[in-house]
């Protein structure tokens, strides 16, 4: 093979090269990834005053009173349920003599929330 | 400003749109200026009331369900602007408070280690250099998306319709990863772990696992990106788990750890959390009792209008363009029916792009009222496993799985 025949090769071979990645590339755009320092916004929610409301301060160890402030009207029952599957399962640090007292606190504001 | 005021206004704005539709100026002629700073809205059930937000890294408005862990809603009107949910808009959901908010991209490692030949630390760039870059597109819903509308009403996250959205996610394949480890002959399950954790010592990790076959199907992937970008934070960077076709429960974010496990995984969020009952539809009547239950799974179909809302108004005898959303679940969108009699008759709408079978698929409709007074439409989706979305709710403890066919009631003017 000659030179200019060579290198003729060459520049095809280029071009189909590039022209392959050309196409890979715009199919494929690499993932440009950086660290990351960001801030959680705190919550706003908070618990309205009444009897049970101390106790539920407890809850925000684990999670926000939006939470609780967005259910549905539950019975107290069903937030008796609720507070012993999160001791039980996830161990809110609940006292069994807090349990009346914190289910009916929650039915009270879980009816009030409804009309909102 | 009052909530009632912007729930007004945010009735005019979708009266305004309606009313472009049809080209109509007159019908418009009395609606006040809109406020566009609206800070709260009122999703469609009792105790709906919800604050809007900016507050959160890497997110436009969302709203806010619940501060810490984060749970952010997609505002619905979101899925009317295309295919792909944009990463800022994307809904967020966490189990537990312990959330990393500093993350060294350099000295992250995935962890694969259990029953493999070869355990393997990989950092980032061994991820995106050492294995082969895979791509799709894919739903992602939370189990429990829609629960607010269940009735009666169960307890947990009171999600409307936008806790779901569909992007491309960019990684390697899970079992490009399991191979180079080398998966022990006994393997049953692979269980996966994040950088999350609870606040409480007894407080269970969040843990998933899949069936090992399911591990190694191909599909299922380890995604650092999504729709062209790193993860957001509360997304999951930098790394998650993309299980196409099934819920999002599975989809471990901040993924760090892959464990192969040689019998079923027994931890508290396989074996106690998000269990459906197995049977059809994952349906129950309330207050059912001894029926077996099972892990949820694959996702089902499901199909919404994105231009037209409960309330709004259109005009008789003047066409109305219709358009939304559908997903397949666990296999792609053959059909979507619409109906404008409230289910008595079905046409077919005209599915748009197909961007992949766990994609969301765009489809559109017209319909011409014929007298003044209400219309009811409804719309439903057809899977190509030809699954269709049951006409009736369903209904479990849980608050899992809604797809029925969605109804829209407009006043016809």
């Amino acid at each position: 093979m000659n030179t200019f025949s060579t290198t003729l090769a060459c520049m095809l071979a280029a071009l189909l090269v590039a022209g392959s990645a050309h196409a890979q590339d715009a199919k494929q755009k690499p993932i440009a990834i950086h660290s990351v320092n960001v801030d959680l916004p705190a919550s706003t929610a908070s618990f309205p005053p009444g009897p049970g409301s101390d106790v539920a301060g407890k809850c925000l160890i684990c999670h926000s009173a939006g939470m609780v402030l967005k259910q549905p009207a539950l019975t107290q029952d069903q937030w008796k349920a609720e507070i012993n599957k999160m001791r039980s399962t996830y161990g809110a640090p609940i006292l069994d003599s807090e349990v009346e007292t914190l289910s009916t606190y929650f039915a009270g504001i879980s009816q009030q929330q409804q009309s909102r | 400003m009052s909530e009632r005021h912007d729930h007004d206004a945010m009735s005019r704005r979708r009266f305004l749109q309606a009313a472009g539709l049809l080209g109509s100026v007159g019908l418009a002629g009395g609606a006040a200026a809109l406020d566009a700073g609206a800070n709260a809205i009122r999703l469609p059930f009792a105790n709906g009331e919800r604050d809007l937000t900016r507050a959160f890294p890497q997110k436009g408005n969302m709203i806010l369900l619940r501060t810490r862990p984060p749970m952010l809603e997609t505002p619905f009107e979101v899925f009317d602007q295309g295919v792909f949910t944009p990463n800022d808009r994307f809904f967020v959901r966490w189990h537990l408070a312990y959330i990393p908010t500093q993350i060294d991209a350099d000295a992250f490692r995935l962890t694969v280690h259990g029953k493999v030949g070869k355990p393997l630390s990989l950092s980032l760039k061994q991820l995106m250099t050492e294995f082969e870059r895979f791509e799709i597109a894919a739903v992602n819903q939370c189990s429990g998306n829609s629960r607010g509308f269940f009735e009666p009403r169960v307890a947990g996250g009171q999600w409307a319709n936008g806790a779901m959205g569909c992007a491309r996610w960019t990684g390697v394949r899970l079992k490009d990863v399991l191979d180079r480890v080398g998966v022990n002959t006994g393997a049953v399950q692979v269980r996966f772990n994040g950088l999350d954790s609870g606040t409480l010592a007894a407080t269970p990790d969040f843990l998933k696992s899949l069936d090992i076959d399911h591990a190694r199907d191909g599909e299922v992937m380890l995604a650092y990106g999504m729709n062209g970008e790193q993860l957001p934070v509360l997304n999951g960077f930098p790394l998650r788990l993309v299980v196409p076709g099934w819920y999002s429960t599975y989809w471990v974010k901040m993924l760090n750890d892959v464990e192969v496990l040689d019998k079923a995984d027994d931890n508290y969020w396989m074996a106690k959390a998000y269990m459906i009952p197995d049977t059809p539809h994952a349906n129950v009547a309330p207050g059912q009792t001894g029926f077996k239950s099972v892990p949820i799974n694959r996702l089902v179909p499901r199909s919404f209008i994105t231009n037209l809302r409960d309330g709004d108004k259109v005009l008789a005898g003047h066409p109305v363009a219709i358009r939304g959303i559908a997903f397949g679940g666990d296999a792609g969108v053959k059909q979507v029916q619409f109906s404008s009699d409230g289910g008595e008759h079905w046409l077919d709408a005209r599915l748009e792009e197909d961007h992949g079978k766990y994609a969301f698929r765009r489809w559109n409709a017209h319909f011409t009222p014929a007298r003044r007074g209400d219309a009811e439409l409804m719309v439903k989706a057809v899977n190509s496993n030809g699954v269709e979305q049951p006409v009736t709710p369903n209904w479990n403890g849980g608050g899992f799985m809604r797809n029925v066919a969605e109804r829209t009631k407009l006043v016809v003017a």
